[in-house]
């Protein structure tokens, strides 16, 4: 089941050549979430704004999906997958 | 027309495949997407895994969760198809400028004289299979064949994950027996039409005189006697090359069914709003309004009204749709799907306004337009819209992918 959560986090990413972007981890209430496996990525318009969006597993296998906002140059979660 | 090669990619079960893609949780499991799970919805697309127990698309919820108690229902995720979408199309193009896409998981490729670049077409097809493999980690159907049409029922005949040849020498004797609701093109009830005619099969099609179809069809007789044979002379457009839009519109099913007017008011007033922004960002203008209305017992009944001039504008849109309204609108029926569309379309020949009323309606448009373009869409609206009559995204059956779609690539 996908629970909505949509509330900023931190993350480290690596900004490659030629516009390459890839989260390597996030933290999200104190705690530290770090990416396994990127599964699926794409990308929404929202007005002006580009919203990078990745299905990531983190190490515990858990999924989630978190986005950038090229704009406002925010990181979102934006819902974990759990149980049921 | 010489001899064409053309290739069918069709994308196996895609919104299921992407999801599948996404959530390794779902992979090997049967899934349904579909609308919003909370409210009326249909089946969008199953998984390969749903299908085995008789689901298809188009079935309610509740009929598809009879057949398979176990499926796992999966919202919709409009941007996530669009994106997927228009990276196919960019690995297309990498072959062929004549790129024609059919649907969003559906396209044409004319790759004549691109075998000294590329090899074979059976070698084109394995290299645009692989590379979609490669990089988004789905599978399709590919179909070559001389034309359009075979093309396509080549693509058909084996999925998923097929590629199938059809040559021009072996085109009659396979088409022979094939159910002529089996052509692209050939719908319920043309086919019912045809069944009429003691036309069952596409070989009875291609031999029946053609005159006698062409006294009952017009020219669409002549199609079909071709689409008989396997003949289908229509380009492979360009992939630069924008199809004439006859008109624009936007339709959605309502989450109940409605007996107040002023719930279905509210539906044009959006819908309105979004044939009228579309027709200013594609810089066209309209003459013919229709407002369509299918009742809850599934009667769709559609009514036009031709305006003395061409407008753009939502508010002008959604009052013409009223009129037609008053019309249609029957209280103990129910509505269940409401839908606007402009129609009588010019592009590009957008007359000054001259009187003042006109010109600050006109820039209060252009404000607007300026902020939900950089904010997105609704942003600004009318009171009434703020909580939207209609949540969410839908694509569009027009929809066509642009050729770069500027953003980040994921670092590997």
């Amino acid at each position: 089941m996908v629970t909505q959560i949509d509330e900023m986090i931190k993350v480290v990413a690596i900004f490659g050549d030629g516009k390459k972007l890839k989260p390597i981890y996030f933290l999200w209430g104190n705690r530290k979430y770090k990416i396994s496996q990127i599964t699926y990525n794409w990308i929404s318009q929202d007005g002006k704004a580009k919203v990078c969006h990745f299905s990531v597993i983190d190490t515990n296998d858990n999924l989630f999906e978190i986005c950038y906002n090229t704009e406002s140059m925010v990181w979102k979660l934006a819902n974990i997958e759990t149980e049921g | 027309m010489s001899d064409r090669t053309i290739l069918h990619v069709d994308m196996n079960a895609f919104f299921a495949s992407v999801e599948q893609r996404s959530n390794p949780y779902l992979r090997g499991k049967p899934i349904l997407v579909c609308g919003n799970p909370k409210g009326r919805t249909v089946v969008a697309t199953a998984s390969y895994e749903a299908r085995k127990f008789g689901i298809k698309t188009g079935m309610t919820i509740y009929q598809a969760k009879k057949l398979c108690p176990d499926a796992i229902l999966v919202e919709c995720d409009p941007d996530k198809y669009v994106d997927t979408a228009t990276k196919l199309f960019n690995i297309y193009i990498d072959f062929t400028p004549q790129v024609e896409v059919f649907s969003i998981d559906e396209a044409f490729l004319d790759i004549t004289g691109t075998e000294r670049l590329f090899g074979t077409p059976v070698e084109i097809a394995q290299k645009i299979k692989q590379r979609i493999k490669n990089e988004l980690g789905l599978a399709c159907s590919v179909g070559i064949g001389p034309n359009k049409l075979l093309a396509k029922f080549a693509s058909e005949s084996k999925k998923p994950d097929g590629l199938t040849v059809l040559t021009k020498d072996k085109v009659l004797e396979i088409l022979e027996n094939v159910p002529i609701s089996e052509l692209c093109g050939i719908g319920t009830k043309m086919t019912q039409h045809l069944n009429k005619f003691g036309i069952y099969t596409c070989g009875q099609l291609g031999r029946y005189p053609f005159e006698i179809l062409q006294r009952r069809f017009g020219i669409i007789g002549l199609y079909l006697h071709h689409m008989g044979l396997g003949e289908d002379e229509s380009p492979v457009r360009y992939y630069y090359e924008k199809e004439p839009v006859k008109s624009m519109g936007h339709s959605l099913t309502l989450q109940e069914d409605a007996h107040d007017k002023e719930i279905v008011k509210r539906h044009l007033l959006q819908l309105s709003e979004k044939v009228g922004r579309r027709l200013r960002r594609e810089n066209y203008q309209g003459r013919t309004v229709t407002l369509i209305l299918r009742y809850a017992d599934f009667e769709t009944v559609a009514k036009q009204h031709t305006l003395k001039k061409f407008i753009d504008d939502g508010k002008l849109i959604y009052e013409a749709t009223l009129g037609i309204l008053d019309t249609l609108f029957i209280q103990h029926r129910g509505v269940r799907l409401t839908g606007v569309s402009v129609s009588n379309l010019i592009q590009g020949a957008k007359q000054l306004d001259i009187l003042p009323e006109e010109r600050r309606r006109e820039g209060l448009l252009y404000a607007l337009d300026q902020i939900n373009d950089k904010f997105g869409e609704f942003t600004i609206t009318y009171a009434k819209l703020l909580k939207p009559a209609i949540e969410g995204n839908v694509i569009s059956p027009a929809w066509r992918p642009h050729k770069h779609i500027p953003g980040f690539k994921v670092a590997t």
